[in-house]
């Protein structure tokens, strides 16, 4: 590997790792099997992919592979490979906790379709985009998207309820 | 939403396992690639080996052969996960389970039950005679288990991914069952135009189409439900209750329907949605009234800065309900669907209950 490719890798692996871990658990809903989903994708990039090339190309071979990978661990595994939430609280205190503990609340309210799309409109993905990756009608991931920011509002409001 | 999603990235990336060592030292060939599991992989792969160790002695070599034949990835195509079937509708009746009259209107989308049954989509309509009888259909489809007296007004349930989205709110005890079947009217084309159009001018934009709506049909009484703002995005979403106030009757029931209007500000998508909608009356809606709510959005949307967008219905054909699969619901009625595309694109599909044909 070129200095080039690993400066290049650096900055991809820095930017994606974690939200391509987090759009990998939403799939598979187990911390480990996400690690090794994301992984693999990483390894196919490095050997598919010039990683300098422009970044939305790059982030969107990423989350196809990491879909399809995933989509495919699903299918070795079983159905329901695992119902970890997304954020291990155990060692967290303080401002952390309070944050990795409302995240999972957010996705255990959500559906598993909307937390798939939760995590790409993360990364920045435009609803277009999202329809197009998940084979869903523009109409259906728009649909979605308003009922993720419902019931987010929803659970914002009972939060300062208490 | 905003905030959330903020969280979620300095969260995701701050947890999120490094393992870019291993992957920059692994070797780059997927065939020959030996990645570094992360440890609990290892702890449960080691467990595994040794629950087949176990399972050798007890059994012998040629089992634990058989475990290890472990086959390759599956390929790499993306998964459908909603078995959708365009479904040959050509079988139709009507009738009842004696107990009080309903719809059936069905669209494309077949869902695979657990136990392998294929149940049809659809939506359903009907008055207080429905009873039991709708409730045993939900709770078999849905696999819920609702008892007569249960408030469905809160529960929500969604048939695959098809464009056509099915929701269900109900509330037995009032006798009201209640459907609304969402129609997307998106394109994110549609917004190219002059997306700062929307934003301050949504609510005249939004009191606009209701205005065609009502020359179109005759005077409206449009009731504002509520309106939504998202803490951080700039899109509005209004919900109205239309309800002529000269009501169309067939059968002497009024037609009415739900106006969703949602403006994003961001530019990205707006969309139109018209909830045909049945409560508190066995209601019928005609296709005129369809082609209108459709001709409503076709010349509005210019109004509000879309010049390019073109609605067009394309086609109009009667479909019959399928069977729905038990013996007590052989009830099915012609349900019109209207075909029409956005800027000659997409080809959405627009069912409609209609009369008796």
């Amino acid at each position: 590997m070129t200095e080039r490719q690993a400066d290049a890798f650096e900055s991809v692996y820095r930017e994606y790792n974690g939200l391509l871990y987090g759009f990998a658990h939403s799939i598979l809903h187990s911390r480990a099997l996400a690690e090794d989903v994301v992984q693999d994708a990483f390894v196919r990039a490095i050997s598919a992919l010039d990683l300098s090339r422009d970044r939305a190309s790059v982030r969107s071979w990423l989350y196809a592979t990491v879909h399809n990978l995933a989509v495919d661990c699903l299918r070795r595994e079983g159905r329901s490979a695992g119902e970890e939430p997304l954020f291990y609280t155990a060692s967290a205190e303080g401002e952390r906790l309070e944050q990795m503990t409302l995240l999972n609340e957010v996705m255990s309210a959500l559906s598993e379709p909307e937390t798939r799309i939760l995590m790409l409109t993360t990364a920045g993905f435009r609803q277009r985009e999202i329809a197009k990756m998940l084979d869903l009608p523009l109409g259906t991931v728009s649909w979605r998207i308003h009922n993720i920011r419902r019931k987010i509002s929803a659970l914002r409001s009972e939060e300062k309820g208490e | 939403m905003k905030d959330i999603e903020r969280m979620l990235r300095e969260n995701l990336q701050r947890e999120a396992p490094d393992h870019r060592e291993d992957i920059l030292a692994a070797d780059p060939q997927p065939e020959k690639g030996k990645l570094r599991r992360s440890p609990r992989r290892w702890i449960a792969a080691a467990g595994g080996i040794a629950a087949a160790l176990l399972l050798c002695v007890g059994i012998g070599l040629p089992v634990l052969k058989k475990e290890l034949n472990v086959s390759a990835p599956d390929s790499m195509q993306p998964e459908n996960e909603c078995m959708s079937i365009l479904t040959d509708s050509t079988q139709h009746g009507t009738g009842g389970d004696g107990r009080g009259a309903y719809e059936v209107i069905s669209w494309d989308t077949a869902v695979p039950l657990p136990d392998g049954e294929i149940f049809y989509s659809y939506a359903f309509t009907g008055d207080e005679s429905l009873g039991e009888s709708v409730l045993a259909l939900i709770n078999r489809l849905f696999d819920t288990e609702f008892s007569e007296d249960i408030d469905l007004s809160e529960y929500e349930c969604r048939l695959g991914d098809d464009p056509s989205e099915l929701f269900l709110w109900g509330n037995l005890d009032a006798g009201m069952f209640y459907y609304q079947h969402i129609i997307d009217y998106t394109s994110e084309e549609l917004l190219a135009a002059d997306p700062a159009v929307i934003g301050p001018q949504t609510e005249k934009a939004a009191a606009d189409i209701v205005e065609k709506i009502a020359q179109l049909v005759g005077p409206v009484r449009l009731e504002k439900k509520w309106r939504e703002d998202f803490e951080g995005v700039d899109e509005v979403w209004y919900y109205y209750r239309y309800a002529p106030e000269n009501p169309i009757t067939i059968d002497g029931y009024a037609t009415s329907a739900d106006l969703t209007i949602c403006f994003d500000t961001l530019g990205e998508v707006m969309t139109l949605r018209c909830d045909m909608s049945a409560c508190e009356k066995y209601v019928h809606h005609s296709v005129t009234f369809g082609e209108n709510i459709l001709e409503v959005f076709k010349n509005t949307l210019g109004d509000v800065g879309i010049p390019e967008a073109e609605v067009c219905i394309t086609g109009c054909r009667v479909e019959y309900v399928q069977t729905i699969g038990l013996e007590n619901y052989a009830i099915a009625n012609p349900a019109l669907m209207l075909t029409y595309t956005i800027n000659g694109e997409g080809e959405y599909e627009c069912p409609l209950l209609a009369e008796e044909i």
